[in-house]
């Protein structure tokens, strides 16, 4: 059955944020792909003149398998590294239909950042994604 | 004239005879240079009867229109003959400088014929043209020669392109090693050079720029791609660990790179990636002239029986052939195996394959240890590959089979279908049960199974180039039309000697292209260039012996694995079915349509007007 829109949390929010956190940290298959993993995010969604007027930016503080901190960030917050696209390819991304890391060959996704050091870490980024499909979601737009 | 010297060096070794030919560029527009004018040239110049290691077989040093400018990534030159390997058209592109040295000289490129009576090397310098005694270097090692061809010409920063033992002995796979040990890697040109007795080629220009009809916007717009290029994948990958930092990726992620022979699915690669290189053995960074990129490494392994001294690291394909291929994650040993094989000068991928090959007919029982003149090649134990590779240069019991690459060691225990080659050619580290289209590449490729004719893991990756219709869908998903579209694009950088590590797209090349030549280029016109040459290429190896019955895949690729390559197994007919259909030929023949040879320009009546003219 599918969930009413109040059931559904609003991506990006802090709401959001926080029940993804919740999940990620209590996935034993994530924190078995990035048990390794040291290294924050910021996750940062391009405005599009439509949706999204000004940049929006999400914090990760990710470390051996845990988020360790996650909120909204504004434009001064910094992290390692930067993952960035448009909202309506983070839609996609979180509908599984962009791989996180082919979303960067692609050039659909633009990443700041040691572009190696990620590659490394494959199996955690799906998982990253595996997880965040699995918050209910609403979008801005519709 | 802009973008190419307008003339062509003809050095004859049997009547020790030099000359200049002029290059007629009204013949050129439609091959555009390297590959492309090579494969026009050697097409009035060999036939079937043509021995691949007898006098007769010309060798061609060409550059393209790029090299020696601006243009990033796209100095490379390239050795073409016919192959001893495949007994079709060979060539192989490589970088160095050496290619920017010969424009600078003021040659497009050089054609060898004949076989010299003592061992020679040929010397340029701008206009001192000079075939030179090597009988003191005839012997020695590619780094060996290096030095001491610096330190006799007086030209410490020349380009060298030499031959190792292996080419002297006429291994069939024997390469060319140029300047800070870049590979002419495939299709045997260092045999070529062997039998004709050249031990090297010494190029020195003075006149360091190449004319090109727009300088300054030719400047502006590299720049301005080089800002681009840098933000993208392939660049920070090459850049930051070299080629074999893809190792990871390619076993976790896509299950690309071959285990155990092209029979297991997973391994754990990292201890011989390129990120482990740069965190343990790395010492430096080398560049192609012209380039942003520098993929090569520079590692030295200071002590214990794989000390290699500062040498050139391993890269992707060696990483795979002689790391994953034989379960080696022994990174030193695989630095001490690259260093061998780079200084008899062997071509990596075939005798890496050759090498595995054993490994895998001892393992299954095919071959007993004294099939293996008592080596005992157990996966995982690197010390085995060193010998063979060893008994391949002196060709030596089972190193004599082996000298001959994997088909010829598959005879000798019954099981040719097994040996992973394509024509004769060893299949390169991209497995085609990971991205569909390396079918296509490895079994319709000019030169037999090679990966730089049509590299389809980074499009199916998600590497794309819309414009020339290069857009992946599926991974495994039947791709061979995109494929066919992407060897015409590598006919097209392949002429024009661009790396196929630097990312660009087709219309950035053609806009290249309007700068440097002035010519009024077209996408459309480009497009229908790459489809030329890959037509000819046809031509010429159908009258080369080319059996289009043995287009495929070899057997031991035709398993599923476990793994990230999900069981899937590639359609191999359906796929050539697509891509005949697609290209208009005929799939039992192997030729294409009249039509279209018509259209291209390519009838028996125009290619039998030679290019250039050859004295006697």
């Amino acid at each position: 059955m599918a969930l009413s829109e109040e059931e559904r949390l609003l991506f990006p929010s802090e709401e959001w944020i926080a029940k993804y956190v919740e999940l990620l940290n209590s996935s034993k298959s994530y924190e078995e792909a990035a048990k390794n993993w040291e290294g924050d995010f910021i996750f940062q969604i391009e405005p599009d003149g439509e949706v999204i007027k000004e940049p929006i930016r999400l914090y990760f503080d990710l470390w051996h398998g845990k988020c360790r901190e996650a909120h909204m960030a504004s434009p001064e917050d910094t992290a390692e590294f930067t993952y960035s696209g448009s909202y309506e390819n983070w839609k996609r991304l979180l509908a599984g239909e962009i791989h996180p890391i082919k979303g960067i060959m692609q050039r659909k996704f633009k990443l700041k950042g040691s572009y190696t050091k990620v590659m490394r870490a494959t199996k955690a980024a799906m998982e990253l994604v595996a997880t965040a499909q699995k918050v209910p979601t609403r979008y801005l737009d519709e | 004239m802009y973008g190419y010297c307008g003339r062509l060096l003809h050095v004859n070794l049997t009547r020790d005879r030099i000359a200049t030919l002029n290059l007629d560029l009204s013949l050129v527009r439609p091959f555009l240079g390297g590959a492309g004018l090579g494969c026009r040239i050697l097409y009035n110049m060999i036939g079937p009867d043509t021995d691949p290691l007898g006098p007769e077989n010309p060798l061609l040093l060409l550059t393209g229109p790029f090299t020696g400018t601006a243009v990033p990534a796209g100095s490379r030159a390239v050795f073409c003959a016919r192959s001893p390997q495949t007994g079709l058209l060979g060539y192989s592109v490589f970088g160095g400088h050496l290619g920017a040295d010969l424009k600078f000289a003021g040659y497009d490129g050089v054609i060898i014929t004949g076989r010299a009576s003592r061992p020679s090397y040929i010397f340029i310098d701008d206009s001192t043209v000079e075939v030179r005694d090597a009988t003191s270097l005839w012997g020695k090692d590619t780094a060996t020669v290096w030095d001491i061809l610096k330190e006799e010409t007086g030209l410490r920063r020349a380009g060298v392109a030499r031959i190792g033992p292996a080419g002297e002995r006429l291994i069939k796979y024997a390469n060319v090693m140029v300047d800070h040990h870049r590979a002419a890697g495939r299709t045997g040109m260092g045999a070529v050079m062997g039998s004709k007795q050249l031990k090297a080629i010494v190029v020195h220009g003075s006149h360091r720029s190449v004319d090109v009809a727009n300088a300054d916007a030719l400047l502006e717009y590299a720049q301005r791609l080089n800002e681009d290029k840098a933000e993208t994948p392939p660049y920070q990958l090459y850049s930051e660990v070299g080629s074999a930092g893809f190792t990871e990726t390619a076993l976790e992620l896509w299950g690309s790179m071959p285990v155990a022979y092209y029979t297991e699915g997973e391994f754990d690669g990292g201890s011989i990636s390129g990120t482990t290189v740069r965190d343990t053995i790395l010492v430096g960074r080398t560049s192609c002239y012209r380039c942003p990129i520098a993929c090569g490494r520079v590692i030295e392994v200071k002590e214990g029986k794989y000390a290699t001294g500062r040498f050139a690291g391993p890269e992707y394909e060696v990483t795979g052939t002689m790391g994953t291929l034989i379960k080696n994650s022994n990174l030193e040993a695989l630095a001490f195996i690259n260093r061998q094989m780079d200084l008899y000068g062997i071509d990596t991928i075939t005798a890496g394959n050759t090498i595995a090959f054993a490994y895998y007919l001892y393992n299954t029982g095919r071959a007993s240890a004294d099939d293996l003149d008592g080596i005992t090649p157990e996966w995982g134990d690197p010390g085995p590959a060193i010998e063979f590779i060893d008994r391949i240069v002196r060709r030596e019991g089972i190193g004599a089979v082996m000298a001959e690459g994997s088909l010829a060691l598959g005879e000798r225990f019954g099981v040719p279908e097994l040996a992973a080659q394509v024509h004769g050619l060893e299949l390169a580290q991209h497995d085609p049960r990971a991205f569909s289209g390396m079918t296509i590449a490895y079994a319709t490729g000019p030169r037999g199974a090679c990966h730089m004719s049509a590299d389809m893991y980074p499009v199916q990756m998600g590497l794309e180039d819309e414009e020339w219709g290069l857009v992946s869908t599926d991974r495994f998903g039947n791709e061979a039309d995109v494929a066919a579209r992407l060897q015409d694009l590598r006919c097209v950088t392949n002429s024009l000697l661009m790396c196929h590590f630097y990312p660009i797209l087709s219309v950035e090349l053609v806009d290249m292209l309007r700068l440097v030549t002035g010519w009024d280029y077209t996408l459309d016109e480009i497009r229908e260039t790459g489809e030329r040459i890959f037509t000819l290429m046809r031509l010429l190896n159908l009258r080369l012996g080319y059996n289009p019955r043995d287009e495929g895949l070899p057997k031991i690729v035709l398993q599923p694995l476990e793994g990230p390559t999900e069981g899937y197994v590639p359609d191999v007919e359906e796929q050539l079915n697509t891509w005949y259909r697609y290209r208009g030929w005929d799939r039992a023949s192997g030729q294409p349509s009249e039509k279209r040879v018509r259209e291209l320009g390519l009838t028996p009546a125009e290619l039998d007007q030679p290019v250039v003219r050859l004295e006697e």
